[in-house]
């Protein structure tokens, strides 16, 4: 059979997206097109950028370095490029991440940052699954990635940085947000680029490479990845969801692309209330309230009282409990009775 | 020991001009139990209302004491709650009375519905819509105390051609639905799918449509039949879409719909009442979201679509009712339903090995329903989010609705939407590019539909035929 691409060289592959049967020079031609395509059509870049790429050592990030590193030489893009890596002090998975992006940084000579917990926050993550055991311990790892990745920006001086999220993460992401209830991320998960109004935009040129043909892309061109799952991640719910949205790709592989278009299309009522955007009081990073997340997540690690700093409430139990400790210095023993108090304001509100 | 709450009746006595003596005593009544503190009373000079009010006072948290979560009715606190509902036990009583006071809620306050008399009942027979019809029977001719006044008309579409029945499995079901609204002492009429062949004129962007039969009570318990010939239409249509991915049930769906519009239209009906429930509007957000019907989403699942012309509305009284509550209701008031086997259009091969036997809304309610056993809120939480969205309506000319599923017509945001955006490239790496959406679905027709049904027909067994045997008023609406 020939390639239904460029009919003339043999058919090696059956394209996940839409089944065509394409030879496999096609394939990574028509893949780094489409990405092109996202690129342009969506105007990310400007010449003379610099922009980090957020780099994991998994197979979404080292094949948008790939692609990345390619297509600037092939259309000229004019971008200063990074890798940007972040340490979160995992034993046995990060550190052997790691070294896959040291590998990519010797292949593509790209300069490299990695910017670890251990120095930001003073915490591993190792550290703090020791202390909060395996329930909770992503919703510390996801909300200091955030904040690292953005220190990391600002160290390297760049103008944006790219993720290697691809479509079924965010048709993922669509899902788990109507599931969950939370509206508001509904509404803006689906982006290609966030926070172009802050001062660290991010995008998503993968936004329309379903994952099946990245892995294809990765795994033909031999590129060196990492491909072992978090040793910390149960995350159950996610699984669910996963698992759906496979179902849903094998009976109309469409589907990932279909619900991208259906969260792009739908909006939020005006009347629904959306959080405000304001800046952190004390570390000065973006948040929606007056203290970011991960100031009080820490401010938990540090009273050795995580599981607190968790709750939906925790913010307005920290401004209290920070404003007591003001007027006088605690003892160890009180702070089963501030916690305490917190918990009735929490209530309260 | 405790002492019972006296202060209440000493204020409620403040204002009177003698207080009488024999309250001051009161305090020191230490009694447990009813029939004990009935016995106390006995010696004492006390109004036979107070008398009564204390008594009361000690039968209610004697009733507190007593309750036990796990075992007592959350309402009543007495008998033993049989039926567990989001966690919460309830006894068959206080469950059907629940029920039925949600209902009116419903009706009074998300629907707006109490007097008016142009309201349309679609029963399709199953467990959901004929636990509507109880509920609404019950809400009209029953003995509670908040009577609702509206007459209500009920509308069954006999679909017997989809699923191959024997006209001898027809007319049972028929008589069945037939015997259900004698019973509950309701007009009807009843439709058949295969007359939507014979639909003249409806058209949601031109709003034009078939004129209303005036002063006309033909309808009242009449059945319309319809042809042989539209019959074999139906039949002939629907070989075309594409057994995966839910198209055939949706387009039934669609021609359900249009004939219901078709039917109020013609004898001025303006509210058409649903049977929708809870999980069936939470995996039809799940799946309508995968089907890339987003834009149009929220109109399908919320209380009130009022997207429809001559201002007709699509109602879902029942939209937050829970499957097992359903299953409940009917056993206790035994209401009898049409047995379907689910959806029997999917019989081939390659269907039966994928997930969910290849259909989106099965996989969607089988997902929901999984979920909702490990977690209760599962399905309100869902319900709660698609309330916030914004309900997509036609404002100007600029928008048109889709002439298959009435819906909005929109396109994709990027080319990268509709598929690969490359249609061959040569040896030399040049790249023929397609220009817009077009370029997949290139049919006149498929200019005229949304987002969804473009899809529908990119994945049908063969476009041109499906769109050629689609009813005529639908093609007439797309200008073939």
């Amino acid at each position: 059979m020939k390639c239904k691409l460029c009919d003339e060289r043999k058919a090696a592959i059956k394209r996940p997206k839409n089944g065509h049967a394409v030879c496999k020079e096609c394939f990574f031609y028509v893949f780094e097109e489409e990405v092109h395509h996202t690129i342009v059509s969506n105007n990310l870049f400007k010449p003379g950028e610099k922009v980090a790429i957020g780099a994991s050592g998994g197979k979404d990030s080292t094949v948008l370095a790939h692609v990345l590193t390619t297509l600037n030489k092939r259309y000229d893009y004019g971008l200063d490029l990074f890798l940007l890596s972040v340490d979160e002090g995992i034993t046995g998975y990060r550190d052997d991440s790691l070294k896959t992006v040291e590998l990519n940084k010797e292949y593509y000579q790209l300069p490299l940052l990695v910017i670890s917990y251990e120095e930001i926050y003073g915490w591993t993550m190792d550290e703090i699954v020791k202390l909060v055991g395996l329930n909770n311990n992503c919703t510390f790892c996801g909300v200091f990635r955030r904040q690292a990745l953005d220190r990391g920006a600002y160290k390297l001086g760049v103008d944006k940085i790219t993720t290697g999220h691809n479509a079924d993460d965010i048709a993922e992401t669509v899902l788990m947000n109507i599931l969950r209830g939370d509206f508001f991320r509904l509404s803006k998960c689906h982006k290609i680029i966030t926070g172009e109004d802050d001062t660290m935009p991010r995008c998503k040129p993968l936004k329309y490479c379903y994952e099946k043909e990245i892995v294809m892309y990765a795994h033909l061109k031999k590129l060196d990845y990492f491909s072992t799952e978090c040793s910390y991640a149960p995350q159950a719910y996610r699984g669910y969801v996963r698992e759906l949205l496979k179902n849903m790709e094998k009976i109309r592989p469409s589907s990932i692309v279909d619900i991208i278009h259906s969260a792009e299309k739908m909006e939020l009522d005006s009347d629904v209330k959306i959080p405000p955007k304001l800046s952190c009081t004390k570390c000065g990073f973006i948040s929606s309230n007056k203290v970011c997340k991960a100031c009080v997540l820490l401010d938990g690690l540090n009273k050795g009282r995580p599981k607190i700093a968790i709750g939906k409430k925790a913010i307005i139990a920290y401004e209290e409990d920070n404003k007591n400790q003001d007027e006088e210095v605690k003892e160890p023993e009180e702070t089963k009775e501030a916690e305490e108090t917190s918990g009735e304001i929490s209530k309260s509100f | 020991m405790e002492t019972h709450p006296v202060p209440e009746v000493e204020e409620a006595k403040k204002g009177r001009t003698k207080p009488k003596k024999e309250i001051d005593s009161l305090d020191k009544i230490e009694a447990e139990g009813v029939e004990e503190l009935q016995e106390k009373l006995k010696g004492m000079k006390i109004s036979k209302k107070l008398k009564k009010k204390l008594l009361k006072e000690e039968a209610e948290r004697q009733k507190i004491l007593a309750y036990d979560p796990a075992f007592h009715c959350l309402k009543c606190k007495e008998k033993e709650g049989i039926i567990i509902n989001r966690g919460d036990r309830s006894c068959e009583s206080c469950f059907k009375q629940g029920c039925i006071h949600r209902f009116k809620t419903n009706l009074r306050n998300s629907l707006k519905i109490w007097k008016d008399n142009s309201n349309l009942i679609c029963v399709s027979g199953g467990p959901n819509s004929m636990a509507m019809l109880h509920l609404m029977h019950v809400s009209l001719f029953g003995e509670s105390q908040r009577k609702m006044f509206f007459k209500v008309h009920i509308v069954h579409i006999d679909d017997g051609v989809v699923y191959g029945w024997d006209e001898e499995k027809r007319n049972t079901n028929i008589q069945l639905f037939k015997d259900a609204c004698e019973k509950y002492k309701f007009e009807y009429t009843i439709l058949s799918l295969e007359s939507v062949f014979d639909v003249e004129k409806l058209n949601p962007n031109t709003k034009e449509f078939t004129p209303p039969i005036e002063d006309s009570k033909e309808y009242v318990n009449h059945h319309y039949q319809s042809t042989e010939e539209n019959a074999e239409k139906l039949r002939e249509l629907l070989k075309y879409p594409s057994e995966l991915c839910s198209s055939r049930e949706d387009l039934i769906f669609n021609l359900k719909k249009w004939l219901l519009l078709d039917f109020a239209l013609k004898f001025g009906f303006k509210k058409l009442l649903l049977g929708c429930t809870a999980v069936k509007v939470t995996s039809k957000v799940m799946s309508e979201i995968a089907k890339g019907r987003g834009l149009s989403l929220p109109n399908d699942v919320c209380f009130v679509d009022d997207r429809y012309l001559e201002d007709i509305k699509f109602m879902n009284p029942m939209r937050d009712y829970l499957l097992n509550e359903i299953q409940q209701y009917n056993k206790f008031n035994e209401v009898s339903v049409i047995e379907r086997t689910s959806i029997s259009l999917n019989n081939s091969k390659k269907a039966k090995k994928l997930p969910g036997f290849g259909s989106m809304n099965l996989l969607c309610e089988e997902f929901i329903n999984e979920l909702q056993v490990s977690n209760v809120q599962t399905v309100h939480t869902v319900l709660r989010t698609s309330n916030k969205l914004k309900l997509g309506i036609v404002e100007d000319e600029s928008k048109n609705y889709c002439v298959l599923c009435y819906g909005l017509v929109d396109h994709a945001t990027n080319i990268l939407e509709v598929g690969s955006h490359i249609k061959s490239v040569s040896l030399e790496g040049e790249l023929d590019l397609m220009e817009s959406e077009n370029d997949t679905w290139n049919t006149e027709f498929e200019q005229h539909l949304c987002f969804g049904c473009k899809r529908i027909m990119e994945n049908a067994v063969d476009k041109e035929r499906l769109i050629d045997s689609l009813p005529t008023f639908i093609k007439e609406n797309a200008g073939l």
